[in-house]
């Protein structure tokens, strides 16, 4: 019996050393430049099957509301926000900016200084709000950036006549963009920063700890340095002029919208009911020129894209996406992820007791082994990535069992590959019969 | 037999947990000129309105109306056309759970890619079929104050005569007249169109059936927004009371100010009836034209 488990535990270690020899190969990217399968699936994660088609169905959160700020000026978003402070929700808040990029102050680069009234007004209504949370940005200094590293130690803010008695959160977004108007995909948020000693606090953390300051504490107390969003829903309107069209499934995501929302106009005219903003959280953003228009300005890719790999038209706005990190604050819904040594450990258990099932196989049924191994990997896949998609539905747990599919995958050839070294290893060191002497 | 009644009693419970709230649905977002009936009036929906089980719900053309439940769950509302909350809220079902959608997921995933109709999409741009441009202000900016509007079009091909038709949401003729000019003043206090909040106005060619316009939308303002507007009117018509081409452009500021772009024409148009002799206000209206995208630069 004590062979027979030190014969699988020998086994396991070569199929973790076959994983590890493969990982350093392809670390050497050679086959990279062919890759198109792994390039359509680089951001792809088993859990986005749950997100974006199995969870159970969310319900609304009442709690916040969305106001498109279109293609209004300052003047006209002044006007928003006045009228936003009249209704007295609890906390407003700005998904933007209030500056000229790069810290350009000509009338050519920065335009919006010119109308000097208008900012004025829009100082004034930011004032007169209670809370009112405003957009920054992580950046890295001139010296950094020539470094590729994950460091921010400067901040960039709206002009000093805004952000006076605001609350500041940082909009910026783990994403794999470059610059603003790239390809965006984004599933987490840095809960906060230390920018040269001073803890700031991300947009969506901020707004939370606005509203209810102890269930963001109780977030932030979980100190971990990157939280995946527990996306809920969307906001999507579409405006389809074909009939024919409104069968068809066209929205991006399959839970549309899950938050009230009111476009600039509808704000502007009063088509709105003060009470829906009384004591609610109210995101102020860009939601398209209007609702309706499939704009893909500030729009992410998430998990709650129908299309889970390859090529996909983004399905979120950058509002909505902080209105999904608020929800999770406030409901407490947090996604736990396995430790690093659970998956080890994990990978570890799978790869003994398959390799000692396939032992056993080779011993009584040597005939079946080649079809039986076969199908217990391929089983055994098919369970994992089942178990993955299953406890993120149902637990939100994200179980990374990247290693354990690994050793799945690879257990059967590199099984062979050990036998067959071993046997020939045996051979060598075994004397032929017609070399024993025998009396 | 104790089971049936414990079940029965379960779903008592449960709607009177749903329906114990005052209401029925609330409005999530909307898009368009949808309206609801509460009682016996219609009336333009708002966000955060609350629907009851007796009301009803008209949703025009290209419009979108995002509805939540007492329960909590969502639920749209695309196609035009006329809907009772009762049905709707029947519509709400329990929920699927975790099994059956990963089931229904697992079985509906190959026919995603069984598309038939691949040709929804063109390699091309819309500008319209329609050669003739009607002045008239996209959808979202269609609201009227006064009764008169002035509708203008111009058209690139085609000649006139023009056939101008005005309709209601349900499609239904309110009126067909014809000119040979390319304008057309339309009274919305004349009885044909007293019952109607929103007016759909289409030009066509009479001797070029494919030469015609966008279908374009004139919406009477709520009773709360028209007195609104009405109430700031008056704070300025102490000065401009008098009925003379100044006071009409300085009325055409204000609309514009105001998002009122079809009031806005009007009293530009007015102005220069007034004084078709002073160039300003013809210039005036022009850039007005301009600004707010009617018309193109050429």
């Amino acid at each position: 019996m004590k062979k027979f488990w030190l014969q699988s535990l020998a086994i396991t270690v070569f199929v973790f050393l076959m994983l590890w020899g493969g990982s350093q190969i392809t670390d050497f990217k050679i086959f990279t430049a062919f890759d198109s399968i792994g390039q359509a699936l680089k951001d792809f994660e088993l859990t986005d099957y749950a997100f974006s088609q199995i969870r159970p169905d969310p319900v609304v959160e009442e709690r916040i509301v969305l106001v498109n700020i279109g293609t209004l000026s300052r003047r006209e978003i002044a006007q928003e926000i006045q009228i936003l402070n009249q209704f007295k929700p609890r906390v407003i808040a700005y998904d933007g900016f209030f500056n000229c990029e790069g810290g350009l102050r000509d009338s050519i680069n920065c335009p919006a200084l010119l109308d000097t009234l208008g900012n004025l007004m829009l100082a004034s209504a930011i004032h007169e709000a209670n809370n009112f949370v405003l957009g920054s940005k992580l950046l890295q200094s001139d010296s950094l950036s020539n470094y590729d590293v994950e460091f921010y130690d400067s901040l960039e803010y709206s002009d000093p006549v805004f952000t006076q008695g605001t609350h500041p959160g940082f909009v910026s977004l783990p994403t794999n963009a470059t610059y603003q108007e790239d390809v965006k995909q984004c599933r987490t948020i840095f809960p906060q920063w230390n920018v040269n000693g001073e803890r700031q606090l991300a947009f969506s953390v901020q707004v939370a700890m606005q509203f209810d300051s102890v269930k963001a504490n109780k977030f932030l107390a979980r100190n971990k340095k990157e939280e995946l969003i527990n996306f809920r829903g969307n906001m999507e309107v579409m405006q389809l002029r074909i009939k024919s069209e409104k069968n068809d499934e066209t929205g991006t995501s399959n839970y549309p919208t899950l938050f009230y929302t009111v476009d600039a106009d509808q704000l502007l005219r009063g088509e709105v009911l003060p009470e829906l903003f009384k004591d609610r959280i109210v995101l102020l953003g860009y939601l398209g020129d209007y609702l309706g228009q499939p704009a893909w300005e500030d729009k992410f890719f998430t998990p709650l894209n129908k299309k889970v790999a390859g090529r996909a038209n983004p399905d979120m706005f950058g509002l909505v996406l902080h209105a999904n990190a608020v929800t999770m604050i406030l409901n407490e819904d947090y996604i736990d992820e396995l430790p690093e040594w659970g998956q080890n450990l994990v990978a570890f258990l799978v790869c003994l007791l398959t390799v000692a099932l396939f032992i056993l196989i080779d011993n009584k049924l040597p005939a079946w082994f080649d079809a039986l191994s076969v199908v217990i990997q391929l089983v055994e896949l098919l369970l994992i990535s089942i178990i993955i998609i299953q406890a993120f539905a149902l637990w939100n747990l994200k179980l990374d069992l990247t290693t354990a599919i690994g050793v799945s995958a690879l257990v059967g050839p590199s099984y062979d590959v050990f036998k067959s070294f071993q046997n020939e290893i045996t051979r060598r060191l075994t004397k032929r019969k017609e070399q024993v002497l025998t009396p | 037999m104790k089971k049936g009644i414990l079940v029965s009693s379960g779903l008592v419970f449960l709607s009177a947990l749903a329906f114990g709230q005052d209401y029925t649905f609330k409005v999530l977002a909307n898009k368009g000129s949808n309206e609801i009936k509460s009682g016996d009036t219609w009336q333009a929906v708002k966000t955060g309105a609350s629907l009851k089980t007796g009301d009803e719900i008209k949703i025009t053309e290209n419009s979108y109306l995002g509805l939540v439940h007492a329960t909590g769950k969502p639920m749209e509302l695309k196609q035009a056309g006329s809907y009772k909350v009762a049905d709707l809220a029947a519509k709400i079902s329990g929920g699927t759970s975790v099994l059956n959608k990963y089931t229904d997921f697992i079985l509906s995933s190959n026919s995603a890619e069984a598309k038939k109709n691949r040709l929804s999409a063109t390699g091309a741009v819309h500008r319209g079929l329609e050669d003739i441009k009607v002045f008239l202000p996209e959808n979202q900016y269609s609201g009227i104050y006064n009764n008169i509007a002035i509708i203008n079009w111009e058209a690139s091909k085609s000649g006139g005569p023009y056939t101008i038709i005005l309709k209601n949401m349900f499609d239904d003729e309110l009126m067909k007249t014809e000119t040979p000019e390319t304008t057309l003043q339309v009274d919305l206090s004349d009885p044909k169109f007293a019952n109607e909040t929103a007016i759909l106005v289409e030009v066509k060619s009479k001797n070029d059936s494919k030469s015609k316009s966008e279908q374009h939308l004139i919406k009477k303002l709520s009773q709360p927004d028209h007195d609104k507007i009405k109430k700031s009117l008056a704070e300025i018509t102490g000065d401009v009371q008098e009925e003379t081409a100044l006071n009409k452009f300085i009325l055409a500021g204000f609309y514009e100010e105001n998002k009122l772009f079809i009031d806005a024409i009007t009293s530009y148009e007015q102005a220069i009836k007034m004084a078709p002799d002073v160039p300003s206000y013809k210039e005036a209206y022009e850039e007005f034209l301009l600004r707010n995208k009617f018309k193109l630069p050429k």
